[in-house]
């Protein structure tokens, strides 16, 4: 953590840069952890949690282009910014708790993701229509036994996610692991997703490598960008790998 | 049209209150020492553990109390069957609540005297498979006109111990369940099978020369045995989650105390994800078992989809 924030008077005095700004662009504040003691013994309390105004001399956000080629996330860099005091948030040197609580509500059950990702939803059925449609050797791709099987496993685990979120309600259903499905949303989904619309663009015969922009592309390349974007719900908030270690050692018990 | 857009899920006081109580029995009459004493047996169960289960009402839980029945529906023996499988107990109570739920359907309160004996802890068994091959018709075994049935049937789930057995079989082209009492069979009529499963048994089962002390025939027979092979399903797959639970439990319990190099194996991501993996199969698992409870007892949904798919329509 490089980015300094150095008291004078009224006012925090910031240099450096973070990168992954969310809508940083647009955005009026945002939140900022940086470094307000470098001397700490441990490195953690030398950071304090901000809320800091975007839109002040010396701070400048670089919106930066993603895989999928869309925009979302920037660079933001801080050059001699003089951000108010009262923009602290808890006590300075307390940075890193309230950050750590603050990534609760990411990575729980009401995950997010940077550049409006849940704007569409995408369900199995827009795949099972989409997929209605292609043809492979002069037959119905929905014809072939093996893609039907893989159909119904999709089936299956959009089927079981929308129940284990009902399940969730009811705590008599889940004592021997109380938080495990909650614990495991951002798991369980972002990682069916991810297939799901990988599936739907590998399917698409050669036309699976056209991409949005190209007029032959299959539902103007809606599945493969889905399928980029969904890369960022696998890695935001927590990657897939953090996420299993998050579940084996809250939810199993298994040690660090 | 959505395909998954039934997500009903309930659970009663009744259910919590059978959970509680079969985990519980589980938990006291049959930890993994009893289990294990059972495996090298020829039943598999101890009878005074299944006079237990007898007593509690549970080969009644499915059933309506006019015959002998709880009249708590199928949906109510999921909990138990779940508990049975996470403590890996083999009892014949799979294969008599499949028997009893058969012969009701079939048959109503016409049968009420085979379902009263089911209830009270004859055990039944369910006749069904005439090959190895799932796909084909199985209506090999047939009456003759002279009242005998002649052929046999595979893999018969507690053909060893039952009471009664239900033969599925044709007559004159016509589906029937024809009741079979086991001391009708002759002695050399079983063949046992060597099953993976070490808590099951089974044998395929010589019905050729034997006379049906019982015939249900009629239009509900075929959509009797539909339904009943649907309630095997979430039965079988009720225990089979417990038993997912149970393996579950056993391999955190290992890489919690299994070192290798002064470490604790668990602490390795190489085996952390993958059992990760195997906790949320187990809870989807568990998800699709409690669904399955929360909509079984009103087939008609399910059966409009099948006869639809079976009509060449789209079942979505």
């Amino acid at each position: 953590m490089q980015t300094r924030a150095v008291k004078e008077g009224d006012e925090y005095v910031v240099n450096g840069s973070k990168i992954w700004t969310t809508l940083g662009n647009y955005a009026d504040h945002m939140i900022l952890l940086a470094r307000t003691n470098t001397k700490t013994e441990r490195k953690y309390d030398g950071l304090s949690f901000f809320l800091s105004p975007m839109k002040v001399a010396g701070i400048e956000a670089h919106p930066i282009r993603k895989v999928t080629g869309e925009y979302g996330f920037n660079q933001t860099f801080f050059t001699d910014a003089r951000i108010p005091a009262s923009c602290l948030m808890g006590e300075e040197g307390g940075g890193w708790t309230v950050a750590m609580k603050t990534l609760e509500y990411e990575r729980g059950v009401t995950a997010g993701q940077a550049s409006a990702y849940w704007g569409v939803a995408v369900q199995v059925d827009d795949m099972i229509d989409e997929l209605s449609a292609i043809e492979q050797d002069g037959e119905p791709l929905l014809s072939d036994p093996i893609v039907r099987d893989d159909l119904v496993g999709f089936m299956m685990e959009a089927k079981a996610l929308s129940l284990a979120a009902r399940r969730m309600a009811i705590p008599a259903l889940g004592t021997d692991y109380p938080m495990g499905l909650a614990l495991s949303v951002k798991y369980r989904g972002t990682e069916y997703e991810r297939r799901m619309k990988q599936y739907t663009a590998s399917k698409q015969g050669a036309q699976s490598a056209l991409y949005v922009g190209d007029d032959d592309a299959v539902s103007g390349g809606f599945w493969q960008r889905a399928y980029f974007s969904n890369f960022g719900a696998t890695i935001g908030g927590g990657t897939t790998q953090v996420q299993a270690n998050i579940v084996a050692e809250h939810v199993l018990g298994l040690p660090k | 049209m959505s395909v998954t857009p039934n997500v009903t899920m309930t659970f009663s006081e009744e259910q919590g209150m059978l959970l509680d109580v079969a985990r519980g029995f589980v938990r006291d009459k049959a930890p993994i020492d009893v289990i294990r004493a059972q495996l090298e047996t020829e039943t598999g169960f101890d009878p005074a553990l299944w006079q237990s289960m007898v007593d509690m009402g549970w080969t009644g839980i499915a059933l309506p109390d006019s015959v002998g029945g709880a009249g708590m529906g199928v949906g109510s023996a999921v909990p138990v069957f779940e508990s049975l499988g996470g403590g890996l107990l083999g009892t014949p109570l799979l294969s008599t609540t499949l028997a009893g739920q058969l012969i009701w359907r079939a048959a109503g309160e016409a049968a009420a005297s085979w379902l009263t004996r089911l209830c009270g802890g004859e055990v039944g068994a369910l006749a069904l498979l005439d090959h190895a091959d799932w796909g084909a018709a199985n209506c090999g075994v047939s009456l003759g006109s002279d009242g005998c049935l002649s052929g046999r049937k595979c893999f018969v789930a507690d053909a060893g111990v039952a009471d009664v057995f239900v033969v599925v079989a044709n007559d004159n082209g016509e589906p029937i369940l024809a009741i079979v009492e086991a001391t009708a069979l002759s002695s050399d009529a079983l063949s046992h099978n060597v099953v993976i499963d070490l808590t099951k048994r089974s044998a395929n089962v010589d019905f050729t020369g034997v006379v049906p002390v019982d015939i249900l025939r009629g239009e509900r027979v075929v959509a009797a045995l539909r339904d009943t092979l649907l309630l095997g399903a979430l039965l079988t797959a009720s225990e089979t989650t417990g038993a997912a639970a149970l393996c579950l439990s056993g391999i955190t319990d290992y890489l919690k105390t299994r070192k290798q190099f002064g470490k604790l194996i668990g602490s390795y991501q190489a085996l952390k994800h993958p059992t990760v993996d195997i906790y949320v199969g187990m809870e989807n698992a568990r998800s699709f078992i409690y669904h399955g409870a929360s909509v079984v007892d009103d087939l008609s949904r399910l059966r409009r989809r099948r006869d639809g798919l079976q009509d060449g329509q789209s079942g979505r």
